[in-house]
């Protein structure tokens, strides 16, 4: 069976609103197309797995981010260098912010990210809460849920995931979510992002797929099929949510 | 003029409460807009009024098991021969708690009661506590819960932890939670008490780190310590409580081996009252009552749960419990700790602010005990449905509308249990009595 090799990056401390789902929802995914999927879990100290198709981070509190921070330094270069190689990646919330490029706290303290994505992050006194609504030119209609106080603007002209429908994503004023770089996806949407977006999940598997085999075909699978008109529902009904 | 009436519970205050209150139940409204109004009128009426009450206050406050927890105490003293002031179940804001007071008062401000007992919000207690510091604080669990309110859990230990250097008197603290064990100390010149549970337990009561070290195939870390009273052991519905040297094995009124923590909790909180009160024993007041372990263990055991907190009803020829859940550790710990087969399953979620907007949180349950579900409802039954099938748990049906999907759930009699958000659980509730007065019985006493 073809082996996908998935790592949960900082899963002890990022993945505190839920975005271990989307790990959860990757290896059901791979499965049901016939890969074999193979989670490594990493946490700070661990050792880094030899081989990596795929890359998944997610959310977490301040104190979390701290308590990562380190170690994200030390493996700054081989995510980079992951990252240019094409290797799919999805971040969250927290771990987008630290794969930009630094994020300024309240105090004004800079604090380095590791620059997969070209943009930055400031701390803000007012916390965005709230259902979020995109639409992606690549993916379509993406929902979930936003939870965070740093405002992420971009350095350069990048591709957002997506354009705000209802919510606010990357910052206050700039009405986009998320960014993408090479196979690397940055976004603010919890939910977990991928159980109301299976087209985002499927982006990630066909690369992983293109990487390490060479093709992104996805046979068609029924059990999917039943998941993902459950999916499309539940992205229907969370879409019309007040905020 | 409201300096005037800061530390005596002024009649016009209180008239004007009662008043409002008269008027609002003749107009059947909520009950928090006389404490809201009293709450502004007279900033210090928490103090004055609780400042009667010869044996204290005690705060019950912590992610998961308030309500129940202060029922079972509260109760329990009632049992005792105390008469207890209590807030009802839910209304855990200040004002709420203000209200249950105005209902219990003299027009002339004398708060009638030995002892006042009351559940309070995470946010709301330290508001409470800068009017009144509380004799004693029993914290229960600090976990995930509502971050689409708080932001993060590390707002709610802070809160938490403020509560805990508040208290004047007593602390009781749960052993297991290793955030709320860190509590000890500051407030150093009470009386602290641990209440825990076994060891060979310690699977049915996963912390948010176990429920994510789980996945990642670890052990989860094993709690205790030194306890006042410790939950030694389980079998059905009998609980076994080791209280310094002695063990007492009692047949419990509440369901699920969470609840018998919160009696664990709740046993824990009157013997910390019982060892800070030493004239509890000498007054004439209190002559012949007996507080020794085993009558305080006895008295919880026998209290019954809390509204729609494992409350059971008997509908269409079905025998059907529902069990309040609102975030992974208590979703998990009931999966963990309420027996499953033979029954059927109904998981209901809606996302309004009371259930928290975020449902994000459904995916860091643990489902590996449960099997099929019949039924998923509520405004966000296809996430939650979704969620149970990616977990590899089939779902019969998805229905968001809770009135078809609890018709369909009873299509025919059995044990069932449903699992629900707190919105829901009220609509459910409803429904649910609705189907048993039609039948001409009444099968739940409130009281």
């Amino acid at each position: 069976m073809r082996r996908i090799d998935v790592l949960s990056l900082y899963t002890n401390d990022m993945s505190f609103y839920g975005d271990m789902g989307n790990v959860l929802i990757v290896s059901k995914r791979l499965s049901f197309y016939g890969f074999e999927p193979v989670v490594h879990f990493y946490n700070p100290g661990d050792s880094f797995p030899d081989h990596v198709d795929m890359v998944l981070g997610g959310g977490g509190q301040d104190s979390g981010q701290k308590n990562i921070f380190d170690d994200l330094q030390k493996r700054g270069r081989q995510l980079r260098d992951l990252a240019s190689q094409g290797v799919p990646m999805l971040m969250i919330c927290g771990m987008y912010q630290l794969f930009g490029k630094y994020f300024l706290t309240n105090s004004g303290k800079k604090i380095p990210g590791i620059s997969v994505f070209d943009l930055y992050t400031e701390a803000s006194p007012e916390r965005i809460i709230g259902n979020l609504v995109e639409e992606s030119e690549l993916f379509g209609r993406l929902v979930g849920f936003e939870n965070h106080s740093g405002q992420t603007y971009f350095s350069s002209p990048l591709p957002p995931l997506g354009r705000v429908v209802s919510g606010f994503g990357n910052n206050m004023k700039a009405g986009t979510d998320g960014a993408m770089a090479n196979n690397a996806i940055g976004t603010y949407l919890h939910g977990p992002v991928l159980s109301k977006n299976p087209v985002l999940a499927d982006f990630l598997i066909r690369k992983a797929e293109l990487g390490r085999y060479g093709t992104e075909e996805l046979a068609p699978s029924p059990a999917l099929r039943r998941l993902d008109g459950l999916a499309a529902k539940a992205n229907e009904a969370a879409s019309r949510r007040p905020r | 003029m409201r300096r005037k009436l800061k530390n005596t519970s002024s009649p016009l205050s209180v008239v004007v409460g009662k008043s409002v209150q008269g008027a609002c139940r003749l107009l059947k409204r909520g009950n928090s807009l006389p404490g809201m109004i009293v709450e502004t009128l007279d900033a210090g009426f928490l103090s004055s009024a609780l400042g009667q009450l010869p044996l204290g206050t005690m705060i019950v406050c912590g992610t998961n098991g308030k309500t129940t927890t202060a029922r079972l105490i509260s109760q329990a003293l009632a049992f005792l021969g105390l008469k207890v002031v209590t807030n009802g179940s839910g209304a855990n804001f200040t004002r709420g708690i203000i209200s249950s007071l105005l209902s219990r008062m003299s027009p002339s401000g004398k708060l009638f009661g030995d002892i006042g007992v009351f559940e309070l919000d995470e946010a709301w207690a330290p508001v409470f506590c800068r009017q009144f510091p509380p004799s004693y604080a029993l914290i229960l669990n600090c976990c995930r819960d509502q971050l689409d309110r708080y932001g993060e859990r590390d707002a709610v230990e802070a809160m938490l932890s403020k509560v805990a250097s508040c208290a004047t008197k007593g602390l009781i603290l749960n052993a297991g939670d290793a955030r709320v064990r860190s509590f000890i100390g500051s407030s150093p010149k009470v009386q602290t008490s641990f209440y825990g549970f076994d060891p060979s337990l310690s699977p049915l009561f996963p912390a948010d780190e176990d429920l994510i070290c789980m996945r990642h195939g670890r052990a989860p870390a094993v709690q205790g310590g030194s306890a006042l009273v410790a939950l030694k052991a389980i079998s059905g519905d009998k609980a076994s409580f080791q209280i310094g040297g002695e063990e007492f094995s009692l047949p419990m009124g509440v369901k699920g081996s969470f609840n018998f923590l919160n009696a664990a909790a709740a046993i824990c909180g009157i013997l910390n009252v019982v060892r800070c009160c030493p004239d509890l024993k000498g007054s004439a007041r209190f002559k012949g009552f007996d507080f020794s372990p085993r009558a305080v263990a006895e008295a919880v055991s026998k209290v019954r749960p809390a509204f729609g907190r494992g409350e059971s009803f008997e509908a269409g020829g079905s025998h059907i419990e529902v069990v309040l859940v609102k975030n992974p550790v208590g979703f998990s710990s009931a999966l963990r700790s309420i027996r499953l087969e033979g029954k059927e399953i109904m998981v209901a979620l809606n996302d309004q602010s009371a259930d928290g907007r975020d449902v994000s949180w459904i995916y860091d349950v643990d489902y590996s005990n449960l099997d099929a579900v019949k039924t998923v409802s509520g405004e966000r039954a296809f996430d939650m449905a979704l969620c149970l099938e990616y977990n590899g748990k089939e779902v019969l049906r998805a229905e968001p509308d809770i009135e078809k999907g609890l018709a369909h759930f009873l299509d025919r009699p059995g044990e069932k249990l449903i699992f629900s958000s707190y919105t829901s659980m009220l609509s459910i509730r409803k429904l649910l009595l609705n189907l048993d007065q039609s039948k001409g019985r009444n099968l739940y006493a409130a009281d």
